[in-house]
């Protein structure tokens, strides 16, 4: 898949819109459904690479269980730890899947990062 | 005349009661002939003989003396013909064949158990592949992937091994004699005998894996 | 008590096609559309390839292929946990096959060491080199004790082999009866 500028700007644009809308919110990632990094909102780079392989796996498997239970396309996974939550979305592209990864703090409100989160993949449709 | 050589090649692992010779210098019908008559000879000769013009420990000339001789190789003459040309060419001294093959036979197992007991005095010591081998060593015989995991795995005596694979005693021993050659082998003194390698439920799982893949079992 | 057995090896060497040469469900894979330009793959596999085998007690032994690439190195880690050997596919047309043979002996070590392991390399007769000499010596040098040798994993007959391989070698390296109860 190949990133064109106008591409990383876009979708640039969308992750930085949704950083603006949720507090609280320490990193957001799209990838690839293969596991590379497009873009990056992050204090922390050095974990993006691997996040964007370990969002690529979990997806996958995600996607998986939802055809194992008949309970039609993905959408999403909801990973919910002791100190934060990471939201898993796809983004259907014909050019090829995106993945946006979203993480963020405990403290933040769990159906506003959804709700937000679910417009910005949304809207990566479009780019 | 015919002049006969046989080859004192011991590094040849021959299967056990068979041997091979190749003619050269013979006319076709006498070649066909003596053929015939080696293959009639069957009952009265300890080893079976075949025509393997390939390999072979025996190698039977007809006419002049064989200028070169390779070392290790003895040479002697016979008269195995009576009368002369045509249709007696093909009478051939039945008693004499039979003599020629029974004495290089011998020669041959004489040979043959000289080099066995060097390997039989390592016989007890267990071995193990210090590496996996080249290719070289391994296309001879397909039972010799089976023998080099076998040896790779852990230190086996030549018991353990014959007993674990289910490969006969020769083919083993000639195995482990081009491994040990080529330095391959590390012997120590601790013997292990098979009935060391596991009994337990490991074994019984694994011989279930066998089983559902089709795979012929480990022999034990 | 979880039975399985993991193979890796590189992207195109036909995991997923090893495991449903044996596998008696169709195997489960997490394929994906390839973007990874160094790989000539339409799909490649970002989580897991998954087959099956029952056994006669009615346990499952439980087939794992893995990512090739080593950004899923995460992935080998998590499917390495308590496996009972590994097998490693190598594809000779691709570049840099004893580096990334090295990539594998490095991350599976553990593995390797604590079980038995078999490399299989594909594509040698278009492709001879690095030899299987050359595979040896390699392994040699990493002082790691595992039979190399050739396969097409479109024959079933070669993956068995695989398997078989891997098995003599566990079978003799499994002491006690507590290591699988």
């Amino acid at each position: 898949m190949i990133f064109h500028d106008s591409m990383r700007d876009a979708v640039g644009q969308v992750i930085d819109k949704l950083v603006e809308a949720v507090g609280a919110v320490r990193a957001v990632v799209v990838s690839s459904e293969d596991g590379f990094e497009l873009v990056s909102r992050a204090s922390d780079k050095s974990h993006v690479s691997r996040l964007s392989a370990m969002a690529s796996s979990m997806t996958a498997l995600g996607a998986m269980a939802g055809e194992e239970c008949k309970i039609g396309d993905f959408r999403s996974i909801t990973l919910e730890a002791e100190e934060g939550v990471i939201l898993l979305l796809q983004a259907r592209r014909p050019d090829g899947n995106l993945i946006l990864s979203v993480i963020a703090e405990s403290k933040a409100i769990i159906g506003q990062v959804l709700f937000y989160s679910k417009r910005a993949a949304e809207q990566l449709q479009q780019v | 005349m015919i002049v006969v050589t046989s080859s004192t090649n011991s590094k040849r692992a021959s299967e056990v009661g068979l041997r091979r010779y190749h003619v050269v210098g013979l006319d076709d019908r006498c070649e066909k002939r003596l053929h015939a008559i080696i293959n009639l000879l069957e009952s009265k000769t300890s080893s079976k003989w075949v025509h393997d013009p390939v390999t072979y420990d025996l190698l039977i000339i007809g006419a002049e003396p064989h200028k070169t001789v390779p070392s290790g190789v003895c040479q002697r003459s016979f008269d195995l013909l009576t009368g002369g040309r045509g249709m007696d060419c093909a009478l051939l001294k039945l008693p004499s064949i039979v003599e020629v093959l029974e004495d290089v036979d011998a020669k041959l197992k004489a040979a043959s158990n000289a080099s066995q007991k060097k390997v039989s005095k390592e016989k007890e010591r267990a071995m193990q592949l210090t590496r996996w081998p080249n290719t070289s060593l391994l296309v001879a015989r397909p039972d010799y992937l089976k023998l080099a995991t076998l040896l790779l795995a852990r230190p086996l005596t030549l018991s353990d091994l014959v007993q674990l694979s289910g490969v006969d005693e020769e083919t083993c021993t000639a195995f482990v004699s081009k491994l040990s050659e080529e330095g391959l082998l590390r012997f120590s003194s601790v013997s292990t005998s098979s009935n060391t390698v596991s009994t337990g439920p490991g074994k019984r799982l694994f011989a279930m894996i066998r089983e559902r893949l089709g795979l012929k079992p480990t022999f034990s | 008590m979880e039975y399985k057995i993991v193979i890796t090896g590189v992207t195109g060497a036909g995991k997923t096609t090893a495991i449903r040469a044996v596998s008696e469900i169709e195997p489960v894979s997490t394929d994906v559309g390839n973007h990874d330009a160094a790989v000539a793959k339409e799909f490649t596999t970002v989580g897991l390839d998954y087959g099956e085998i029952t056994l006669s007690n009615g346990h499952v032994l439980r087939l794992y292929g893995t990512p090739g690439q080593v950004r899923f190195e995460f992935m080998w880690q998590i499917l390495a946990k308590g496996a009972l050997g590994l097998i490693i596919l190598m594809d000779n047309s691709q570049e840099n096959a004893l580096a990334s043979l090295d990539t594998y002996l490095d991350s599976f070590s553990e593995l390797i060491d604590r079980t038995a392991c078999v490399v299989g390399v594909g594509r040698l007769e278009s492709h001879p080199q690095p030899d299987l000499d050359s595979y040896a010596a390699r392994l040699a040098q990493r002082n790691v004790h595992c039979p190399v040798v050739p396969v097409d994993v479109r024959r079933k007959a070669d993956v068995l082999m695989l398997f078989d391989l891997l098995l003599t070698q566990l079978e003799l390296k499994t002491e006690t009866a507590d290591d699988f109860s």
